[in-house]
This record gives C-alpha cells, structure tokens and sequence, in this order.
C-alpha cells in the first residue's frame, strides 16, 4: 500500500514552496523538467523516505490545468509514502492538503 | 546524421544552411496559410482552398527536391520513402526522400483532419541534431470561429519521417534507422527501454497500448523554456500510451478526459498506482536515472497531433 498526497499553496513560488517542504521534510530538492508536468518542477526525497515532488498548477497549450480540481491553487506538492501518514507534519508547516489517498 | 553533424563543421554549415532556407519557406507558405484564411474569413470554399494547397505543396516539392539533388551532387544519398505523397501530409517528392520536409495539416471543413488546437502561435528553432521549424496558423469559418490552427512543420535531416506521424511511417519504413530519442546512450538502450516498458504495460493488462516518446527528449529543447535537454537540470521522458483500454479504464477511475476525450492529464502518482503503471513508472526511473510521466491517448494520431512522437521499440 502507498499513500499519495497532494497538497497545494494559493500564492508561494515554487522555490519557496520548496525550501518550507525542506525545512520539515529534510528534502533536497532538484530542478527538473517535463512537457506533460508543465515545465520546470523540483524533485526530493524527504529524511523519512517520502517522495516529493513540487510545481506549478501550470496551464497546458490547451488551457487545462495540471490538478483542474484546484484552480485557486498556484504551486502544488505531492508526497509519496508508505501507508504512514506524514499529513499532520506537513500541515503544521502550512500546506493545505487537497487530496489523501491510499491506493 | 547526427554524428555527422557533430563532428563535421562542414556538415553542421550545411544543415545550417538548410534550416535558413528551410525557415523562410515556412514563412513563405504560412503567409499563403494566413491568405487562405483571409478567404475562408470571406466566405471562400474549403474546397477551393484545398486546391491552393495543393499548389503549394507542388512548389514545395519542386525546391526540396532541388535541394535533395544538391546534396546528392556532394556525396550525400536521399533515401528512398515507401509511402507515397498524401494530400493532408505530403512527402515532397515521389522517388527520393528530401532532405527538408514540411508536414501541413490545414484542418478544413469535411477533411478529417485530427490536428487539435493550440491556440498560442509560436516559431521555434532548434539547432544541433534535432531540429524543427514548428508555425501554428489559425484558421477560422468564416464568422470567425476558430476551426483549429494549421500546423506547419518543417524537419531536416534523416530524422524527418519519424515525426508527425505518430510512429507508423516509421515502423513501415522497415530498414530504416529508428530515431534515437534524447536520454538514451544509443539504439540498444533504447530498445532496452522499450521492451521494460512495454512489459510493463502487458503486466497492467494493457495489451492494446501502444508507446511513443514525447516532450524534450524528441524535440530536443523544452516546450516551455526553450532550454535543451538536460541543460541545468534534469529532463525527464514524457510517455504518451496510445490505447483505447487505458483510456476506458482511466475514465472509469475518475481521471479527467481533455481534447473532447482523446486524452487524459499527465498521470500523477495516485493514477499511475491505480492503472497499475506505478511499478513500470518506478523500475523505468530507477534504470534510467530520470522520472518518466505518462499521459493516456486514444490513439497515436491524437497524440501525434500534440506533437512530435517517436515510437517506442518493439511490440
């Protein structure tokens, strides 16, 4: 089992998405880039294992948004894990969590 | 070509040369492109402009071909092409494969055309080994509703069949060499890639589906920022699966269809996991040293429509 998270901020820039998930996860974070996720995104893994994985809820050429569900939110996380739950962790740090699933 | 190209200044002058030629040709026909549509605007007949078209792609044949003689006449060999011209896709002429092709797709009223919108208008170059010429061209009714654009491409290079077409000229071409896409060292890890990935797909139950490499690794420079692949960060391989299974299946999870239902978003974690394609997703970044994301399309064709593709090995 793994849980998926998707957690999202209404206005913090990506870079700085990035350094409060490395203040409570212990990621570090690289700079990557994909057509399908928008373009440029980082990438970590937190101290605890935890896969991350921060960008911008970037339209496509077509206009759709990369998470359409939450338009409000400009710069989106998600966090990949075991069936632990770091939620209330990442919380506290003030992400909003969006989406939990355990799949 | 492309190691030719790399490590001959002459041939990197010559390609040079053709992609300037190569980019006011595609100008030149953009601007009939913008003509047509002026008429369109007008009240002009689809078929009438079908014709013009045609016109225009003859004259395109009669300067490719030109070119294709004078590299001939420097040592270089066209390759043949077995597929004939078609009218919405035309190779520029009928026995020998040209060093320059434009692909156009006019989507007009009644031609079943599968070109999907883009609605920003861009030219981009991109130089070294892959390269391409790419001008979106509206075209509208003639009450002004946006039809879709017309999608002029122009390749150079041994590499020109493999794209636009979603990877089945290429397969039919039998012996010719397969385009190696960025990120891979050469063809056998390539062909690695593909035969992990295709496993990968049988285990989900997706039989259907069928692979093609999208994003940087084809076109060689990121859509968005227009950096080259691997430049300062790390560029991941984007999948596009062309099967008819996947997509009923991702429909029936709740994944979001787009393009009227010719394809899905790009899969995040959660919907990779439960189309069953998180393992394959996880063991093809593992080897590789690279994410690789997925998106679901209908068909080839749809895919191909929102850019180039190079088919995945094997099947």
């Amino acid at each position: 089992m793994r849980r998926f998270q998707l957690y999202g901020w209404r206005d913090l820039p990506l870079a700085d998405a990035c350094g409060v998930l490395a203040g409570a996860t212990g990621a570090t974070f690289d700079l990557h880039d994909s057509d399908y996720r928008g373009g440029e995104y980082y990438a970590g893994r937190g101290r605890g294992g935890e896969e991350i994985t921060v960008q911008e809820n970037a339209a496509d050429d077509e206009g759709y948004l990369v998470e359409p569900d939450f338009p409000g939110h400009r710069t989106l996380a998600y966090v990949t894990t075991g069936d632990e739950d770091p939620g209330r962790h990442l919380e506290a740090e003030g992400l909003e969590l969006l989406r939990d699933e355990v799949v | 070509m492309r190691t030719t190209v790399g490590a001959n200044p002459l041939e990197l002058r010559r390609l040079s040369r053709t992609l300037e030629d190569g980019a006011e040709e595609l100008l030149r026909i953009r601007r009939r492109v913008d003509e047509a549509a002026a008429r369109l605007r007008r009240g002009g007949s689809a078929a009438a402009e079908l014709a013009t078209v045609s016109r225009w792609l003859a004259d395109g044949a009669v300067d490719a071909r030109r070119r294709a003689v004078a590299l001939e006449d420097e040592g270089r060999r066209p390759r043949r092409h077995p597929g004939g011209p078609t009218p919405m896709s035309p190779w520029f002429g009928d026995d020998a494969c040209p060093k320059v092709l434009i692909t156009v797709q006019l989507p007009l009223p009644g031609l079943g055309t599968k070109a999907r919108s883009r609605p920003s208008e861009h030219l981009a170059v991109a130089t070294g080994c892959q390269t391409e010429v790419t001008a979106p061209v509206p075209v509208t009714t003639p009450d002004g509703v946006l039809l879709a654009p017309a999608s002029l491409r122009l390749h150079t290079g041994d590499d020109a069949g493999d794209e636009g077409g979603g990877g089945g000229r290429g397969a039919a071409s039998g012996a010719r060499r397969r385009r190696v896409p960025k990120g891979f060292a050469n063809a056998e890890s390539f062909a690695a890639f593909g035969r992990r990935l295709r496993a990968g797909l049988r285990a989900a139950g997706l039989r259907d589906a069928e692979p093609a490499l999208q994003g940087s690794s084809v076109r060689g420079y990121s859509f968005r920022t227009g950096e080259l692949f691997d430049v300062g960060r790390t560029s991941d391989l984007d999948v596009a699966i062309a099967s008819p299974t996947a997509m009923s299946r991702a429909e029936a999870l709740g994944v979001g269809l787009r393009s009227g239902g010719a394809r899905t978003g790009p899969l995040n974690p959660a919907q990779l996991e439960r189309l069953g394609l998180g393992d394959v997703s996880r063991t093809l970044a593992k080897t590789l040293g690279r994410p690789v994301h997925f998106m679901v399309f209908e068909s080839m064709e749809a895919a191909a429509a929102r850019g180039p593709v190079i088919a995945v090995p094997g099947s």
